[in-house]
Formats: structure tokens, C-alpha cells, sequence
């Protein structure tokens, strides 16, 4: 029963480190790849129609 | 009993003003209200963790739900790994801690429901089909936020926004801000726009009868964010020597959450509130990688 508990919790832990370390690297190929970075910017400094009900 | 009343009442107002403080900080572009447009800086590239809509007049930042959908529907690079890995790093770190403390629409649905209702009326902690009604938000991620921007797309190969063109009372909201102070905005309203009029109506009334209609059952981002609750850095844990299962972190808690089973429930907007109105303590946050090793199960 303890050693479950254990197991169990060893995967709960590696699971939080794998989608951290997953997610800033997804930001950096987003980033420095992609430059998703400006489609972002570019979408939002123009005022967005469909977002207010006029698109 | 009046220790725990006047822990709980600080609790809620220090909770408002956290939130107040960072919807200022997210929409500090002031001017934006009174000239009738939006900030065009650089800070825009970054995705703020709550729901902000980038059309509102103050907001400095972008809204990750709005973001995801304009590079899916992207001709080219339709893969969202930036505004992907940003919701997630915000998820893996707070859970649904943003939900609770971080969103402004989150924090207009909480002063909405303080409104008190005239005699003969009262709230609901819960709807009739409430589990039922709790997977909307899962479909409407699905459907609205990544499927149709993706593959319903015009002529040119671009997708629209489908969440925020039918359904985000939240950029309905801004627009009004916007159009308060824009005549050209306010000479081409039309039926979409009374469509979505109607439905930030709804929204508002609803938020004054149940709490977080919005949140519960319609909002994307809380859906991702719920997701990462049970295995988020910042989590809260039952002290199983202290509770005495005196059910007081359930029946404060305004999602009606059992909290002392589950206390990472995808539920859970992270207000707190239990845990100013445990008596005993026995709800404590935790803010780590859970490293140190859990204590032997009692058997």
C-alpha cells in the first residue's frame, strides 16, 4: 500500500516537471522558430472586429 | 465563530483588491477609454494569464484564448506553441489560481453576485444539470476555440475567431468601452452584435444569481486551467491529523466543492475561501514539486 502511494506519487511529480519544462520549451519554438511571438502582437494592436461583435 | 467571521470578511475584501489591482495592472492604457482606441505597444505580445480581451481600451496584454485562436486560424503556422506553452506554464504553476485571483471577468462575475436580491428571490449554488452543464466549457474548447478556427476557414485560408465573434461576453464588454468613444465602430453594429449583447445580458444576470456562470460552464481558459489543478505546483493539501470532516470548507464554498476530498478538484477556482473559514487549519497551501515524501498511509 505504501509502496504504491509512492509510485503514484513519484508519477505525480515527474508528470509537473515534464509539462513545465514541456511548456517553455514550446514557448521558445514559438519564440525563437516560429516567431508565433508576432502573429500574437500583430492580431492584437489592430482592433479586432469579431471580438466586439462587429465582424 | 466571530474569529472566523471577521478572517473570512478580511479574506474577501483583501481578495478584491488583489484582483482590482491587477485588472488595473493589465488595463492600465487609461487613455485608450477616453480617445475610443487600443494600446498598439510591444508589451501586447505577451499573453496575460486571465480572460482580457486585447479590443478592451486599457489592455496592455493579450488574451491567450483570443491569441490561440488567431494562430490556429493562421494560414501558415497553425500549431500554437508560444500562446500554447504560455497557458500551460500559467497552468502548471497556478492551476486555476488565475480563475480566482488573476481574470478580470472572473472579478466582475464576484462583485455581480454581492448583489443582493429583492424579497422572494434567491441565488442557486447549483444548476439543474450542473454535471452535465460543468462539460460545456470542454465543448466549447473543442468546438469553438480550436476546431472550426482551424479547418473552417474562408477563400484566403484564414480562420476567424469563433469564440470571440459568437460567444465572449467578455470582448462584448470591451467593445462598448471601445465604442463609447469611437463613432465610425458605432455606425457598423449590427445583428451579431445584438446576438452578442444579448448573451453579455445573460451573463450578467445570470452572475448575479449563480456564482461564475461563466466560468463554471462556458469559459475555455478555465477549462485548461482545471486540467492542471491536480498536478500544479501550487496546490493545496488536507491535513488528515487536523480535519475532523467538519464539512465548514464545503458549505463556504460557493462551487460547492468538497474540498476535504478533493481538494485539487478541476472545479476549484483557488478563492480560498475554505481555508479562511476552516476552524481548524487543516487546508494548507502548498507551493512545490510535492518533494517531500507523503506520509505513510494509516491503515
Amino acid at each position: 500500500m505504501e509502496k504504491d502511494n509512492r509510485r503514484e506519487f513519484k508519477i505525480g511529480q515527474l508528470k509537473t516537471l515534464v509539462i513545465l519544462v514541456a511548456a517553455i520549451v514550446a514557448i521558445g519554438i514559438g519564440i525563437f522558430y516560429f516567431q508565433e511571438h508576432y502573429t500574437v502582437l500583430m492580431k492584437s494592436t489592430t482592433v479586432c472586429l469579431e471580438c466586439i461583435g462587429l465582424g | 465563530m466571530a474569529n472566523i467571521k471577521s478572517k473570512f470578511k478580511r479574506h474577501d475584501r483583501n481578495r478584491n483588491l488583489f484582483q482590482f489591482i491587477f485588472t488595473l495592472i493589465t488595463n492600465s492604457y487609461i487613455v485608450g477609454f477616453f480617445k475610443g482606441r487600443i494600446y498598439q505597444g510591444n508589451s501586447k505580445f505577451v499573453c496575460v494569464p486571465g480572460l482580457n480581451c486585447y479590443s478592451c481600451p486599457g489592455a496592455v496584454g493579450s488574451c491567450p484564448i483570443g491569441s490561440m485562436q488567431a494562430v490556429l486560424g493562421n494560414r501558415v503556422d497553425k500549431v500554437p506553441f508560444y500562446v500554447g506553452g504560455m497557458v500551460a506554464l500559467y497552468g502548471i504553476v497556478g492551476g486555476r489560481y488565475t480563475c480566482g485571483w488573476l481574470c478580470p471577468f472572473g472579478w466582475l462575475q464576484d462583485l455581480l453576485y454581492k448583489i443582493k436580491l429583492p424579497k422572494g428571490f434567491r441565488k442557486f449554488r447549483k444548476l439543474k444539470g450542473e454535471q452535465y452543464l460543468e462539460k460545456l466549457r470542454y465543448l466549447i474548447l473543442v468546438v469553438f476555440v480550436i476546431i472550426l478556427p482551424l479547418f473552417l476557414v474562408d477563400f484566403t485560408g484564414l480562420g476567424s475567431p469563433y469564440f470571440c465573434s459568437w460567444i465572449c461576453p467578455s470582448g462584448t464588454l470591451s467593445g462598448l468601452f471601445l465604442m463609447a468613444a469611437n463613432k465610425p465602430l458605432r455606425d457598423i453594429v449590427g445583428l451579431l452584435f445584438a446576438w452578442k449583447n444579448f448573451l453579455l445580458a445573460l451573463t450578467i444576470i445570470g452572475s448575479i444569481i449563480v456564482y461564475r456562470p461563466f466560468c463554471r460552464y462556458v469559459c475555455p481558459l478555465g477549462a485548461i486551467y482545471g486540467l492542471f489543478n491536480k498536478v500544479a505546483i501550487y496546490h493545496f493539501e488536507i491535513d488528515p491529523t487536523k480535519c475532523d470532516n467538519c464539512q465548514a470548507c464545503q458549505n463556504v464554498c460557493k462551487l460547492s466543492i468538497k474540498v476535504f476530498e478533493t481538494p485539487n478538484s478541476t472545479a476549484c477556482i483557488r478563492c480560498k475561501d475554505c481555508i479562511a473559514a476552516c476552524p481548524s487549519g487543516a487546508i494548507v497551501e502548498k507551493f512545490n514539486l510535492k518533494l517531500k515524501e507523503p506520509a505513510p498511509l494509516k491503515i
